[in-house]
């Protein structure tokens, strides 16, 4: 934080990174400390306010990629999960190590480049969807020429496509302690390949239809369908980013889930 | 592209920035730091300060963290109470009763205009809550008795409130104007109770609630805000700024 005072108030750029935050809702990605002085510094708090005030109504669309915000979106926390995670990481990278080292020796055929490694992945989802011989051909054709949009993509527009919605990330995966609902697929975080099929399902004790709903991390619906069964396969090709989904009743927010598509 | 111009053509982004300086003169005359008919001079005045060291200043200072134009807000909005304070200009008081008939034909452009700032400056205190931003809006909303509706709730809605967010629908999605601010909050701490896993009494958080709109009313008021709000004023602004947001 000291970086960020002089004579115990926030510098202006510091402020300013505030403000921002506000206006494009990256209140969690801030620097740690900014937003506890700015809780319990009322002279800062104001400062912030008025210029909050400026700025709000600003259109701030065409400027592009955010200096901080968007180059990589880490929540704050503390060591304890930091180290948690990296040592998760680190496991999980030997186990990736060693089941590709494995792979190898039973199957040399490797994919060399993204579109091979993403037509691998179509010849899988032949085999498990068993579709009609042209509607498997269409969809390669669709998928073919969605893989190029998406990779010809920004690598900033890219990045803001995995900011985490301050929303919705915290109730990803709150119900699943419900007894009436347990999840199937996909689990939280799970990822998914551009174009791979997407299968959703959960179970009830007492099956009841329900709305599956897909968000993107703008929490903009991507896809909504109303389902009698506990079970969906999503086929359309979603760009790379995170994305959230929800089932709900009628009126009834039930599950939050997470998924990254990369 | 702003940042270039900076360091290769100050004179091209002071040309470019000319919108944000009037902007910013513009909210302090709303304040009543100065005549409108004063924006012109404060307009050259800051233009000449820029082009004079500030803008060598930014180039030194600015060390790109955030989109410069909010950083040039920020150094004309300090620009502009520097003025102040040299002319010795004060606030004028803000007008609360402009709040109570808004919509009335003699309020005049610059009344809804500070209304408007009024209603900013709110929102950057709610947002400001973080985490705590949900449940601030949505016991606001009671305090100043908005009638709720489906998506106030939506987030708190899950099989395991089911009960709670049932008293909710049954008693604030129609006018509640005559229940006490006892009797609402009894009615919905259990619901906050439920979710965060613990068993405060109703009074508790009507405490935290007070303390919220104490705080609130403090922020708007201080420093050299010339907004003078009280309780009553506050729940008028509060009620303008949900019903707005609404929209």
């Amino acid at each position: 934080l000291k970086h960020h005072l002089i004579n115990g108030h926030l510098t202006d750029e510091a402020l300013a990174l505030y403000t921002e935050a506000l206006k494009l809702g990256h209140l969690a990605q801030l620097p740690e400390g900014i937003q506890e002085h700015i809780q319990a510094c009322e002279d800062c708090h104001r400062e912030a306010m008025d210029l909050y005030s400026l700025i709000a109504d600003a259109d701030y669309s065409a400027l592009g990629q955010h200096p901080s915000f968007e180059k990589s979106a880490p929540k704050k926390r503390n060591l304890y999960v930091r180290l948690t995670y990296g040592a998760l990481a680190l496991a999980a990278s030997l186990c990736a190590l060693l089941y590709f080292n494995s792979q190898e020796n039973l199957n040399p055929s490797v994919p060399d480049t993204p579109i091979q490694a993403f037509e691998d992945s179509i010849k899988q989802e032949e085999d498990i969807t068993e579709l009609p011989q042209e509607e498997v051909a269409q969809e390669q054709s669709e998928k073919r020429e969605e893989m190029p949009k998406a990779e010809e993509q920004e690598p900033e527009l890219l990045a803001g496509n995995f900011e985490v919605s301050d929303n919705l990330e915290d109730l990803v995966g709150e119900f699943t302690r419900s007894d009436i609902i347990k999840i199937n697929n996909p689990s939280p975080g799970a990822e998914f390949k551009p174009g791979q099929f997407i299968s959703f399902a959960w179970q009830q004790e007492k099956p009841q239809p329900h709305f599956l709903i897909i968000v993107n991390n703008q929490e903009e619906e991507i896809f909504k369908i109303f389902l009698e069964d506990g079970e969906y396969q999503y086929k359309e090709a979603l760009s790379k980013g995170l994305y959230y989904w929800k089932l709900e009743s009628e009126d009834d927010l039930l599950y939050v889930g997470k998924f990254f598509v990369r | 592209m702003e940042i270039e111009w900076l360091h290769q053509e100050p004179q091209r982004l002071l040309t470019h920035y000319q919108s944000i300086m009037e902007a910013t003169i513009s909210s302090f005359i709303r304040k009543g730091f100065f005549n409108a008919d004063e924006k012109g001079d404060l307009l050259q005045t800051l233009n000449l300060q820029m082009l004079e060291g500030k803008l060598e200043k930014i180039k030194a200072q600015f060390n790109g963290s955030v989109y410069l134009r909010t950083y040039f807000s920020k150094v004309v909005y300090n620009a502009c109470t520097e003025i102040t304070r040299q002319k010795k200009r004060q606030a004028k008081t803000f007008d609360i009763d402009t709040l109570y008939d808004l919509e009335a034909t003699n309020s005049n452009a610059y009344e809804h205009l500070a209304i408007r700032d009024e209603l900013l400056r709110l929102e950057a205190i709610l947002k400001g809550q973080g985490k705590k931003q949900l449940k601030s809006e949505l016991c606001l909303k009671l305090l100043v008795r908005i009638v709720l509706k489906l998506l106030d709730i939506q987030f708190y809605n899950s099989p395991k409130t089911k009960a709670e967010i049932e008293t909710i629908r049954e008693h604030f999605f129609q006018p509640y104007d005559q229940m006490t601010d006892k009797v609402v909050f009894e009615k919905v701490v259990p619901l906050f109770n439920k979710i965060e896993n613990k068993s405060n009494d109703s009074d508790s958080l009507r405490k935290w609630v007070y303390q919220l709109t104490e705080k609130i009313i403090a922020l708007l008021n201080g420093g050299s805000s010339p907004s003078n709000f009280d309780k009553d004023s506050l729940k008028i602004l509060m009620q303008l700024y949900f019903s707005q947001s609404r929209n």
